[in-house]
């Protein structure tokens, strides 16, 4: 390969790798003169795409399920044989750090009072979900 | 941030993919003397390279953190386009890279490559042929009728093995203004995008 080639070659290679000053839509006229179904092509990428990302939202919230559910009974045990009066208690227990800073300081200002026996039970198992152990 | 890139990616797909698919089709021709009706290594096309990259960016947008096979994150810091065309060739020298390693290296190998960035240039500064090829391209277009007759083209390409590449150094050559100086460089890529194809083809 002769230099002139050699040169040639590289800066043709440049230009045909640029989008200097040409927008989009010429490219698109470009490749459709050329036969190409940029429509198709375009609603092809994009449910494949969109698929792709459910599918990741869905894996994503699985694993989380699961994280949850392994830490799940990690700080507090069963709570689902315990009654509103004992899950308020469990509370004031945190609250009075019997289960460390950490823990502690989600319940600071919390009020159990208000909160019925469902949320209590939550809000306890949402503090297991999140602490680490 | 990543649903945010993800979300860009779908509503500006009108004007993002034609663009990936130009630049794939572009690159698997000069560097896989691919053509219509012919598919890339492992029977792949560069739509299906396009496909690829933009599945490996929604997965990562879909997912947190870590850095997995098939999956990629944005770097908020770099241009979207040139990391989306950075992964396009990343996506076919992988594919050339499993088509030719023996069985026990495929997986490792994939998942070396899916995991890292190829540069984020987007021109290939590596292309790979033969001293024939570069000289028959050179001579079919320099031979192409569109240059034989002469005219502003041929100043083009006359600037162009002078390697006066810049649009505005040719606009103060040629004594022409910059949108001019585009429309005969889109001519001229057509002319040497027209001489990659016919000689894939032979």
């Amino acid at each position: 390969m002769s230099d002139e080639d050699a040169k040639l070659v590289k800066n043709l290679d440049r230009l045909l790798f640029e989008n200097v000053g040409e927008e989009p839509e010429e490219v698109r006229r470009r490749l459709e003169a050329k036969g190409v179904d940029v429509k198709g092509l375009i609603a092809r990428v994009k449910a494949v795409a969109g698929d792709a990302y459910r599918e990741a939202l869905r894996d994503e919230a699985a694993q989380e399920q699961r994280r949850f559910k392994q830490k799940k009974g990690s700080i507090f045990g069963d709570l689902a044989g315990l009654g509103r009066e004992k899950l308020i208690e469990l509370i004031r227990a945190v609250q009075a750090g019997e289960y460390g800073k950490e823990v502690m300081a989600r319940c600071r200002n919390q009020q159990p009072e208000k909160l019925s026996e469902t949320d209590l039970r939550t809000f306890l198992e949402d503090i297991e979900s999140t602490v680490e152990k | 941030m990543a649903t945010d890139h993800f979300r860009y990616l779908q509503e500006h797909a009108d004007e993002i993919i034609p663009v990936l698919y130009d630049y794939a089709r572009n690159l698997a021709a000069r560097k896989y003397h691919w053509y219509e009706a012919k598919t890339l290594p492992l029977g792949k096309t560069p739509e299906d390279i396009v496909t690829d990259v933009y599945v490996a960016y929604a997965r990562g947008a879909g997912s947190s953190g870590k850095r997995t096979k098939g999956i990629r994150h944005f770097d908020p810091d770099k241009d979207i386009m040139l990391q989306l065309k950075g992964s396009i060739k990343s996506a076919m020298w992988a594919l050339t890279e499993r088509a030719s390693t023996k069985n026990e290296l495929l997986a490792r190998s994939e998942d070396a490559m899916e995991v890292e960035f190829a540069p984020t240039d987007p021109i290939p500064d590596d292309l790979v042929e033969s001293a024939d090829f570069a000289r028959a391209v050179a001579e079919r277009v320099r031979n192409h009728p569109k240059i034989k007759k002469g005219g502003e083209l041929a100043d083009l390409l006359a600037l162009f093995e002078l390697e006066t590449t810049e649009v505005a150094d040719q606009a103060r050559e040629l004594k022409k203004n910059e949108k001019e100086i585009c429309q005969l460089r889109y001519q001229l890529r057509q002319i040497y995008s027209e001489v990659i194809d016919e000689l894939n083809r032979q």
